[in-house]
């Protein structure tokens, strides 16, 4: 007997209430469903469950082990979060958009088998657009649609990869898929656009950052690191995975160096962590893949709670440019605090929790002999703190003085911020909490003198060279790999407009207008028409004199044609003559063909 | 780096303790005993050079790429 339901359908069933009920009512509601979905969670056995037949294929909606429990225990946690952050929020909508994206991202993690899984992925992808649409502005609209068509295509290739795995296997299993085929690439690109890999990965800087400052928190945490869940459990040891991971950490460390906008330098820094997750399933080793886990844990939390302060400034202030912010720790001390939190945590140091989360995947790369690896990725936390840790806050609260006076936050952002930091600070001095929860045993010790000593000198020494080398940022914008498609777009509408369309008028004259004409006028009298053509290519060739003679039968001729006079000069025969030559075409083209 | 120099004489509050940290995290390495996957780990002042090379790196990186990519806001009108 199971006594408890997929956790996918509580979001759903959720979600299609909160319409209906009053703004006081609603502020308990969206609390109280995350806290029944996580006592739900703990009654959840094993094994695979809610388990239906379709056209004779199991599909099993709750596919229960360590790794989907401990994905979907975070998700939850995250959830209540954002809730708890967005809680002063009266709009319906915004609430109910988030728990469908809930309800599709959970629905990815415990699914058994790949219907179910597209499904839930399709349905992810929908709300997810809902939630960056929900912010109601132009430039939101048009970042979503481009986010729709980019996940539309990834969905399109998990359909075709999973109908091309099924033909070749005979099963809708969802698991490891063997290297090699047109299947695990095609899946393999619908997981890593997911992933935010490039150079699929623009979707994100431009589109998370569109959202309301509310929404950008459950967009940090469910489609990407879904994506990392999904690649854990198909793609585990894949070498390609490995350089992808430690490219797109390169990537988001660079590109949020040149970001002015504090959510857009965010997203970048999501890129890059979910860079650490993905080389880590690369690596595939036991500490590797419990380092994914565990970073996908704690970055889940400790990046919402950076997306929490940057959303409470954008908030209380309506800007979100760095070059336009400045001198607010004086009205935003607690942020200001709650938000550092976050940076030390996301920099990864001593007692935060990336701290005992991101060592286990360098130290993987370490320990699989894996040089160069190993050095970017220790290279890249020092960017990391770098743009969050120093470059943010310094510009956003102190810098020059921008002259905003913002009000007070609600206190229920702050509450939000202060259970995010809690949870950073819990589970950096007691990461066993955090190890025990891990798919593989854990044999390893973060906080040995060395490994403290050395993160502090590296982390410190990067502070030195900030503020040795830092400069305000600059009024500009980066491009992207998003620039192909939308200056793409722009190449191809004009396109259309001019060369295609001027070709289609000429051929729309020529075939309707110019030919038609031509063989009316030839009909009149065929024979004289043809005299015409023939004095008309004759002409140049011949001398002076003879010329005006020439015209006049070109003239004569033309009245033939005109009043279709001269037809019986033509005899029968000639028509003859010509049936006959057509026929003698005819007939070689036949035997020819 | 002139203005940022000066940064640090007007703030000399701040300055001088994180001067001292630096230093002190800096002498430190002397005092270790370091567990290491590779031997250019064990060197002298490793990450602390580490962390200011490759700070001062993605920075300069950075500036070099924003040259071909960095574009005024309304580029994409």
């Amino acid at each position: 007997m199971v006594n408890w339901i997929p956790p996918s359908i509580i979001f759903i069933v959720a979600a299609l209430i909160i319409p209906f009920l009053s703004w006081r009512a609603q502020k308990v509601f969206v609390l109280v469903v995350p806290v029944f979905a996580m006592i739900n969670l703990f009654l959840m056995q094993e094994g695979s469950h809610w388990i239906f037949e379709f056209l004779g294929h199991d599909i099993v909606l709750a596919k229960v082990d360590k790794l989907s429990f401990l994905f979907a225990f975070v998700f939850i946690i995250l959830h209540f979060i954002g809730m708890l952050f967005a809680n002063h929020i009266k709009e319906h909508w915004e609430h109910s958009t988030a728990f469908l994206y809930a309800g599709g991202t959970l629905g990815v993690v415990f699914a058994g088998d790949f219907l179910s899984l597209y499904c839930a992925w399709e349905f992810m992808a929908g709300a997810s657009v809902c939630m960056i649409w929900n912010s109601m502005r132009e430039k939101s609209r048009r970042a979503g649609v481009r986010f729709i068509l980019i996940h539309f295509f990834g969905g399109l290739c998990l359909l075709a990869g999973f109908i091309i795995h099924y033909k070749n296997t005979g099963s809708l299993e969802f698991g490891p898929i063997l290297e090699g085929g047109l299947a695990y690439n095609l899946i393999l690109i619908s997981f890593l656009i997911n992933a935010a890999a490039p150079p699929f990965s623009a979707w994100l800087s431009d589109s998370y950052p569109e959202s309301t400052p509310t929404g950008t928190v459950f967009l940090s945490g469910f489609t990407t690191k879904s994506a990392v869940y999904v690649l854990i459990r198909t793609f585990a040891g894949s070498d390609t995975l490995l350089w992808m991971g430690v490219a797109m950490a390169i990537y988001g460390v660079i590109f949020a160096t040149l970001e002015n906008d504090m959510r857009r330098l965010l997203a970048y820094h999501v890129i890059s962590q979910v860079g650490y997750m993905v080389a880590g399933v690369g690596i595939g080793t036991e500490l590797a893949i419990n380092g994914v886990c565990a970073h996908a844990f704690c970055h889940i939390i400790y990046k919402s709670l950076l997306f929490m302060g940057a959303g409470t400034i954008l908030q209380q202030t309506g800007k979100s440019k760095l070059s336009e912010l400045g001198g607010l720790y004086k009205y935003m001390k607690p942020i200001f605090y709650l938000y550092m939190i976050g940076a030390v945590s996301i920099s990864a140091f001593p007692l935060f929790n990336g701290f005992v989360s991101k060592s286990l995947i360098v130290t993987a790369a370490a320990e699989r002999h894996l040089f160069p690896a190993w050095i970017l990725l220790t290279m890249v936390s020092c960017g990391t703190f770098l743009s969050v840790g120093l470059k943010l806050p310094y510009f956003a609260f102190f810098g020059k003085e921008s002259g905003l006076r913002p009000k007070k936050s609600p206190i229920n952002m702050a509450l939000a911020m202060g259970i995010g930091s809690f949870l950073c600070i819990l589970f950096g001095v007691y990461p066993k909490l955090l190890y025990d929860m891990l798919p593989f045993n854990v044999d390893y010790k973060p906080y040995t003198v060395s490994h403290v000593v050395g993160s502090l000198q590296m982390l410190m020494f990067t502070g030195l060279a900030f503020t040795l080398l830092k400069k305000a940022p600059k009024t500009k914008i980066s491009l992207d790999t998003d620039w192909f498609y939308r200056k793409g777009t722009d190449l191809f509408l004009w396109f259309v407009e001019n060369p295609m369309f001027t070709f289609i008028e000429k051929a729309k004259k020529l075939f309707f207008e110019s030919i038609p004409d031509f063989l009316t006028w030839y009909s009149f009298n065929p024979l004289s028409a043809l005299y015409m053509i023939v004095y008309v290519v004759a002409m140049p060739f011949i001398g002076d004199e003879k010329k005006k003679e020439l015209k006049d039968q070109i003239l004569a001729a033309e009245e033939n044609v005109l009043h279709g006079h001269g037809i019986r000069i033509i005899p029968v025969g000639n028509s003859l003559i010509l049936v006959c030559g057509f026929l003698i075409v005819y007939l070689l083209i036949c035997f020819i063909f | 780096m002139k203005k940022n120099l000066a940064f640090f004489k007007e703030n000399k509050k701040i300055a001088y303790p994180f001067i001292g940290v630096l230093i002190i995290l800096f002498i430190l390495d002397l005092f270790i005993h370091k567990h290491v996957h590779y031997h250019i780990e064990g060197v002298f002042g490793f990450y602390s050079l580490f962390g200011f090379l490759s700070c001062s790196l993605i920075i300069i990186g950075a500036k070099l790429i924003g040259i071909f990519i960095c574009k005024k806001e309304d580029y994409y009108g």
